[in-house]
């Protein structure tokens, strides 16, 4: 981030970030404004920066300020646009929002550096209008307005009630959702709630894109897409830990996307915890297999760590092994999922059909 | 591999149910590539970085292999080597990775051999048949022709006769080719090229390639021009003056004489990328951009330009080739002094054209189409004079220079849009001047592009033929070009060099834009 300073004085305790600088929120604008006047006469030439949306972020913690804004930044060359990382939470003394802002540019050249405007705001989640007022009087004219929700199903919180109207898209992440059963019955009605008016994307989803598209791969292969017809039964394996076997939510929406693609699959596809994976985040799956009752035909997937990577092999119907791939799948970082989520455009029906 | 029974029930053709909507959709259908000139320069310095970077943005199919294709003797551990250095020494690549280097080297074989030497394509055979097993590319192909041109035909007869041309039975999807430019010299061999391919292949299986058709920017224009309702009300004889199109390099001919000797600059750029670029700005709006759509209205732009027929040659096209001169403060020699250039050398540096366009949209508009080597700086531009207005209401101030608007289109260097407008003077008098709204691409996207090969190689590989040129679209553009290179032939002229390296081209050029009242934009 580019640090710069107002005449306002010393920082303020707040978030964490150094370059962040407290401001009024009733100034905000015209500080930016000014920031990226000083910027144009340090460069010597006018500062270009446009955007293309306001991305509303609801951080649960405070210091996870900072993860949206590295986010931001990461992102800022594809998407550039205002970002508004909003923490309200109880403990937030009454009466007033608390702001900060700061300005990042990706690119050191100069003279195509890309900048997003980043604007921190603190306030209490018991005073909603407040916020409301807060986060409206911030947003860009006139361009689409997202809100990344990075905390706990958002149904009933008020804050998220106020705030939801001004979207047209709601990013969540149902990893932060609790119980894998409860969070996909959760999304399942955020998906019903918002399908007439609003698209919907979990960061969630994305995690289970590299096994999507593995798997998408290894039916290109004619040999096994002949066997297609056989596979009447499938498994996902995730990483548990000892005592916990509840299903996480990634390999629930695995499994709903297996289902959906496939209709003999209805019915018949297992979620089961994987007892050998001490080294791996419980929930992540693990394993997925593809079998049928009438023969040996099989296609199973597995993970497998340094470098991380899935190994896939097909076994005919006599169970002959006649093809092995394997697949990249080296772990996606938060602004790497936000920016799949953000980048399609429309709903996304193959997950709004893997959740309900 | 024991026999796959056929399951009963098995549907004629089964289509794959866990592909839709997946990102990679379409994108990364399994594949071998062949580069045949594989040991050659294009490959190294475009073809091998582009596809490294494919695999680096995890754009290739998993199940992908490629064969180098030369007569140099070099095995496979060379080959790898030769990608390698090529991922090294490109400034194309983004992200040096040695890991997707190693996965690139373990798929990457070579085949040495001669062109016309059938057993070179039986081993060519057996080997696609072997890494088919392998990688499970499932007997999709690639060849590309990185070759010189007179070795296209060669290549796709021998492909055929080799059986390879397309997809072997109950195997594989696709058997492509893309083909290299320059697709012929003149209309008669353009004509004889297409013929010779589609003697073995169908013209759906034919990728000839104007790299310029893969660049972000100019893509940028038909997105400029059909999504955004300003601009296409504006866009007709109504309101635009005149359309000047610019390809100007400062380079001159580097180490490139007997290419160039060979070439010029017309063949070299205007017969491919400023028609190019002609017609995007010209064209009519596509029905959807699905190949044959788009394809259609380029081409019927192109056939609508006004033929610039032999009695006209003089009045509208001029010539010339640099002279010594300065580019940038550093003093340069002129072509003649060039290496493998012949010291009475009448091949041109420098072309300029008047077209126009017979349609309703355009008649009686000017396109002022202008490349050279050597000029002042590198630019490649459209600007779209639009005309003044009717009456201006301040006759008593101080009007500075109050042209017509202008909306230009920079294609490189520095890729935006500029509108130039009239606007107030601060101050109590009115008093108006010229500025420019700038957009730049680079301020607000700060993506870097893809490589044009990137994009065209991978678009090869999902089958999507729109940015390609099709057999009847470069005999359109050669027949527009061929009448005025076979005047010049006739008349060899006898002023070169006529303009000094590092200006904008001969005097001629000039005139051929104030004999309409106009002149060219400085750039
Ligand atoms: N270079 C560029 O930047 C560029 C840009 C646009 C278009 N192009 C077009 O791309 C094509 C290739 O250009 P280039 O510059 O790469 O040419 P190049 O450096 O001369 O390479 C030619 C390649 O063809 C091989 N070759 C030639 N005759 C052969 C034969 N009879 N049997 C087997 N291999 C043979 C050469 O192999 P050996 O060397 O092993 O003999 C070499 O690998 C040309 O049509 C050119 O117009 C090039």
């Amino acid at each position: 981030m580019t640090p710069s300073s107002t005449s306002d004085g010393a920082a303020a305790a707040g978030p964490s970030a150094a370059d962040l600088t407290p401001v009024a929120v009733g100034d905000i604008e015209t500080e930016l404004a000014r920031r990226w006047k000083a910027a144009a006469a340090e460069a010597g030439r006018p500062r270009l920066h446009s955007s293309a949306l306001t991305l509303i972020a609801c951080v649960e913690e405070e210091q996870d300020h900072q993860k949206v804004i590295d986010a931001v930044e990461a992102l800022a060359g594809k998407h550039p646009m205002r970002a508004i990382a909003l923490h309200a939470a109880a403990a937030t003394p009454k009466g007033s929002v608390e702001a900060w802002i700061g300005a990042g540019c990706s690119g050191s050249d100069g003279s195509h550096s890309i900048c997003s405007e980043e604007i921190v705001l603190e306030a209490n989640a018991a005073e909603p209008e407040r916020v409301l007022s807060a986060v409206q009087s911030l947003l860009v004219p006139d361009l689409p307005v997202f809100l990344w929700w990075r905390s706990c199903s958002p149904l009933g919180n008020v804050v998220f009630e106020r705030l939801e109207p001004l979207c047209s898209r709601i990013i969540v992440d149902s990893l932060r959702f609790g119980d894998g059963a409860q969070a996909v019955a959760s999304m399942r009605e955020i998906v019903k709630r918002f399908e007439a008016r609003l698209t919907v994307r979990d960061l969630n989803w994305q995690r289970t894109e590299p096994w999507r598209n593995a798997i998408g791969v290894c039916f290109d292969d004619p040999l096994l897409l002949q066997l297609l017809p056989v596979f009447d039964r499938c498994s996902v394996t995730f990483a548990a830990a000892a005592g916990a076997e509840v299903p996480s939510a990634r390999s629930l929406l695995m499994a709903g996307w297996l289902t959906t693609r496939l209709g003999a699959l209805r019915g018949t596809c297992t979620v089961a915890p994987g007892k050998h994976w001490p080294d791996i985040e419980p929930g992540r799956v693990v394993a997925i297999s593809l079998t049928s009752s009438s023969s040996k035909a099989s296609l199973v997937l597995v993970r497998q760590s340094a470098p991380t990577a899935i190994k896939a092999e097909a076994h005919d119907t006599d169970g002959t092994r006649f093809r092995s791939w394997l697949f990249q799948a080296a772990t996606v970082p938060e602004a790497s999922l936000l920016d799949r989520c953000m980048d399609t455009l429309g709903r996304d029906r193959l997950f709004e059909a893997a959740v309900t | 591999m024991a026999t796959i029974a056929a399951p009963s029930a098995a549907p004629a053709e089964i289509i794959n149910p866990f592909r839709e909507g997946l990102r990679l959709e379409g994108a990364t259908t399994p594949c071998l590539l062949v580069i045949f000139g594989a040991s050659g320069d294009l490959t190294k310095r475009k073809l091998l970085p582009a596809i490294y970077n494919l695999a680096q943005a995890s754009l290739l199919p998993p199940s992908f292999a490629m064969i180098g294709f030369a007569s140099t003797q070099m095995d496979d551990a060379q080959f790898r080597d030769v990608l390698r250095d090529a991922v090294a020494n490109s400034s194309e690549v983004r992200v040096r990775d040695p890991a997707v280097l190693a996965y690139l080297q373990q798929r990457c074989y070579y085949i040495s051999g001669d062109f016309g030497d059938p057993a070179a394509f039986g081993a060519l055979k057996a080997q696609l048949g072997v890494l088919d097993q392998r990688y499970g590319t499932s007997g999709n192909r690639i060849f590309y022709t990185a070759t010189p041109a007179s070795l296209y035909p060669p290549i796709a007869e021998k492909l055929h006769e080799s059986a390879l041309t397309v997809p072997e039975p109950g195997l594989g999807h696709f058997v492509r080719i893309i083909v290299e430019k320059p697709f012929g010299h003149d209309l008669a061999s353009a004509k004889m090229l297409n013929a010779e391919l589609e003697k073995f292949f169908q013209e759906g299986q034919i990728y000839r390639i104007d790299h310029y058709l893969g660049k972000e920017t100019v893509q940028n224009i038909l997105v400029l021009r059909f999504a955004n309702g300003i601009f296409e009300p504006i866009w007709n004889r109504r309101y635009v003056d005149s359309v000047q199109i610019t390809v100007a390099e400062s380079l001159g001919i580097e180490d490139r004489g007997k290419f160039y000797e060979e070439t010029g600059v017309v063949r070299d750029v205007i017969q491919n990328h400023a028609l190019q670029l002609l017609s995007l700005v010209a064209m009519e709006p596509p029905l959807t951009f699905d190949a044959r759509d788009f394809r259609d209205e380029k081409i019927r732009v192109v056939e609508a330009v006004h033929p610039i027929c032999k009695e006209d040659v003089p009045n509208a096209a001029v010539r010339g080739q640099y002279g010594p001169g300065f580019v940038a403060g550093v003093n340069v020699p002129g072509y003649r002094q060039e290496r493998n250039v012949a010291p009475d050398s009448i091949v041109p540096t420098y072309a300029a054209f008047k077209f126009t366009v017979d349609n309703w949209r355009w008649a009686g508009v000017p396109f002022y189409v202008r490349s050279g080597k050597r000029m002042p700086k590198r630019v490649t531009e459209i600007a779209m004079q639009f005309k003044e207005v009717p009456h201006l209401p301040f006759r008593k101030s101080q009007v500075e220079m109050i042209a017509g608007n202008v909306l230009s289109l920079r294609i490189q260097p520095d890729e935006g849009i500029t509108l130039k407008f009239g606007a107030k003077v601060p101050g109590p008098v009115m008093r108006i001047r010229s500025v420019a709204m700038d957009f730049d691409y680079g301020a607000t996207f700060g993506t870097e592009d893809a490589s044009p090969y990137e994009r065209l190689i991978l678009d090869c590989m999902k089958g999507d033929q729109t940015l390609f040129d099709r057999d009847d679209g470069v005999e359109a553009a050669w027949s527009l070009i061929d009448p005025i290179l076979q005047v010049w032939q006739e008349h060899p002229t006898v002023k070169f060099s006529n303009y000094a390296a590092g200006t904008w081209g001969p005097a001629e050029a000039d005139e051929l834009l104030a004999r309409d009242g106009k002149s060219w934009r400085l750039l």
